[in-house]
């Protein structure tokens, strides 16, 4: 059957089916049957559109542009994950001989993964772009992703840390940057964040010594040791940025070291930070009480309990509201990459090896979401060390479950399996539910599976 | 005999339909086939729940029955199977395998779990 269908402007509404998360409405570019490759695509944009909207192109599941990416950051917007930054190795052949360069991902545009559909969307971002940064931290309020620190290497601004924090405005999809008052936070990055009642926290990170210590007397430092990194320094700030201002809160309890490549994740008013490193790599575990501002260590009740192996660049999600949390990967004290994921259970506080997947991939320095419902998702990362001259980028997604997915999504997946059979059906389907399996039958390529 | 044998000898005690503490519900399909199946799993569906414990706007919280005028019994059975699969691995602590879908239903089976919200 060949035939071609040309949707116009078609408004590709996400408020789809009987579920509310609504994230506004894209105009994207025209909908059409290929007919030489027989599949259904939007016409191709390569730079935006006159009338200067977005543009939104449905990728590959299997891109690498999806996957080949450390030090990037990923937050869940409503049914979304918004991922964005981070770097790859760009092997260049010049003059004979090969070179690898990081080849930071461009700054004016997100990836965006919709979890009940599976599908990925590029979009490109408006307005004052951060820098092209890795080690970077977000965080979500409202409608608005705040993005605070990094790194940079660009040929013409030079290779820094950066202490500037920018907005992404998640309904227009604009960048703008943030001015604040009062003391900001160190210039650093590999360090971590949450958000809670409306302010943003960051706690840790590496970066250069302060040229102004006098502001940061309560801030712990410890140097590299490293022969060409004396300048450079592990801290332990605890800041929040709160009504355009820089607040520095005062804690009690039991404080953590400085560190970096650490993992956090939030539970209703409890932060909860895992490990990092400070020269070594630590497997420590703190909770910090937000509306007490106390530090609590936290041991298992059990001595003798197995823990996870102290490790950097892991990760810590949330899996409920009881404060069960996920730690994934990472990398550990003999530099070797790790694949163990581990729940923390609150009730029994403890720490068990989770067997949600039978053979889990080795991922570090990855970022991880909560998904839909009982899922949560790894995206990007390393495969493998990262100490290696050419390392292992991820392939794919990761998704670690213990319920299993929807029906609405199940289905989804063989029609997607079976495309020559589904698509022409699909006219005979009521929209909108129409418009979740066009999404998701026009993203070419397979559901992303490692 | 001992206990246990007499024990073994008894048949089967099931819960039944009626009543609002029943263990079971009959969903109903166009084409008049009864399924019976456990109100737990039968509440995995989001409009299933509302109508068994909605506010007396359904007559279905009375009889424990629900009708599905628009869903034939080669969908209804998929998705009778399907409640029973989400509730056996919810909270699974081992890897979840694949829940088999026959291609030619996969599109009627979409539209059903649209409607049941599940």
């Amino acid at each position: 059957m060949s035939y071609r269908v040309v949707t116009g402007l078609c408004y590709f509404n996400f408020n789809l089916c009987c579920h509310q998360h609504c994230i506004g409405v894209w105009r994207c570019s025209t909908m059409e049957h290929d007919e030489e490759r027989q599949r259904w695509m939007f016409a191709e944009h390569d730079e935006r559109c006159e009338n200067g909207e977005n543009c939104v192109e449905p990728m590959n599941a299997k891109s690498p542009k999806l996957h080949r990416r450390v030090g990037h950051v990923a937050v869940k917007y409503k049914n979304f994950v918004v991922v964005w930054g981070g770097y790859e190795d760009d092997e260049q052949y010049d003059n004979n001989a090969y070179t690898r360069e990081p080849y930071y991902h461009p700054a004016d545009e997100v990836m965006l993964y919709d979890c009940e559909y599976e599908v990925w969307h590029g979009v490109r971002i408006h307005g004052d772009p951060p820098p092209r940064l890795c080690g970077a931290t977000a965080g979500v309020i409202g409608d608005r992703m705040l993005l605070f620190g990094g790194f940079m290497e660009d040929r013409q601004l030079g290779t820094s840390n950066v202490r500037t924090v920018y907005e992404l405005d998640l309904n227009k999809m604009a960048w703008k940057q943030i001015w604040a008052d009062g003391v900001p936070p160190l210039a650093c990055d590999k360090l971590v964040s949450w958000c809670y009642e409306g302010k943003f926290y960051l706690f840790g990170g590496f970066g250069p010594w302060p040229d102004d210590p006098g502001y940061y007397r309560d801030v712990r430092l410890a140097a590299h040791p490293g022969a060409m990194r004396e300048d450079r320094c592990w801290n332990d700030q605890l800041v929040r940025l709160a009504d355009g201002r820089w607040e520095w809160p005062e804690t009690r309890g039991d404080r953590p070291t400085p560190r970096a490549a650490h993992a956090a994740a939030l539970v209703g008013s409890r932060a909860y930070i895992f490990g990092g490193r400070l020269g070594n790599r630590l497997n420590d575990f703190y909770c910090l009480d937000l509306e007490t501002m106390v530090w609590t260590k936290l041991e298992p009740s059990d001595p003798a309990a197995p823990v996870p192996a102290a490790r950097s660049w892991h990760s810590l999600t949330a899996l409920d509201d009881h404060g069960r949390l996920l730690l994934y990967g990472g990398f550990d004290a003999l530099s070797q990459p790790l694949a163990d994921p581990w729940i923390w259970s609150p009730s029994g506080q403890r720490w068990s090896p989770c067997t949600w997947l039978s053979e889990p991939p080795i991922r570090m320095w990855h970022a991880a979401t909560p998904g839909e419902a009982g899922e949560v998702v790894l995206f990007g990362g390393l495969a493998s060390s990262v100490l290696l001259d050419q390392p292992t980028y991820a392939s794919g997604s990761v998704f670690l479950r213990e319920t299993p997915k929807s029906l609405i999504r199940l289905c989804l997946d063989v029609l997607d399996a079976n495309r020559e059979t589904s698509v022409p059906l699909v006219w005979f389907t009521p929209s909108p539910l129409a418009d979740g399996i066009i999404a998701r039958l026009t993203a070419c390529g397979s559901k992303p599976v490692v | 005999m001992s206990e246990g044998a007499e024990k073994m000898d008894e048949d089967p005690q099931y819960g039944g339909c009626e009543g609002p503490d029943a263990t079971y519900v009959k969903l109903r399909s166009s084409d008049n086939h009864e399924f019976i199946v456990k109100r737990e799993h039968a509440l995995t569906s989001g409009t299933i729940r509302n109508m068994l414990s909605g506010p007396g706007q359904f007559k279905e919280n009375e009889t424990n029955e629900v009708t599905f005028k628009e869903i034939p019994s080669h969908v209804l059975q998929m998705v009778c199977m399907y409640f029973t699969y989400k509730v056996r691995y919810t909270n699974s602590s081992t890897e979840i395998p694949d829940f088999q879908i026959d291609p030619k239903v996969a599109l009627e089976l979409l539209m059903a779990a649209n409607f049941l919200y599940c």
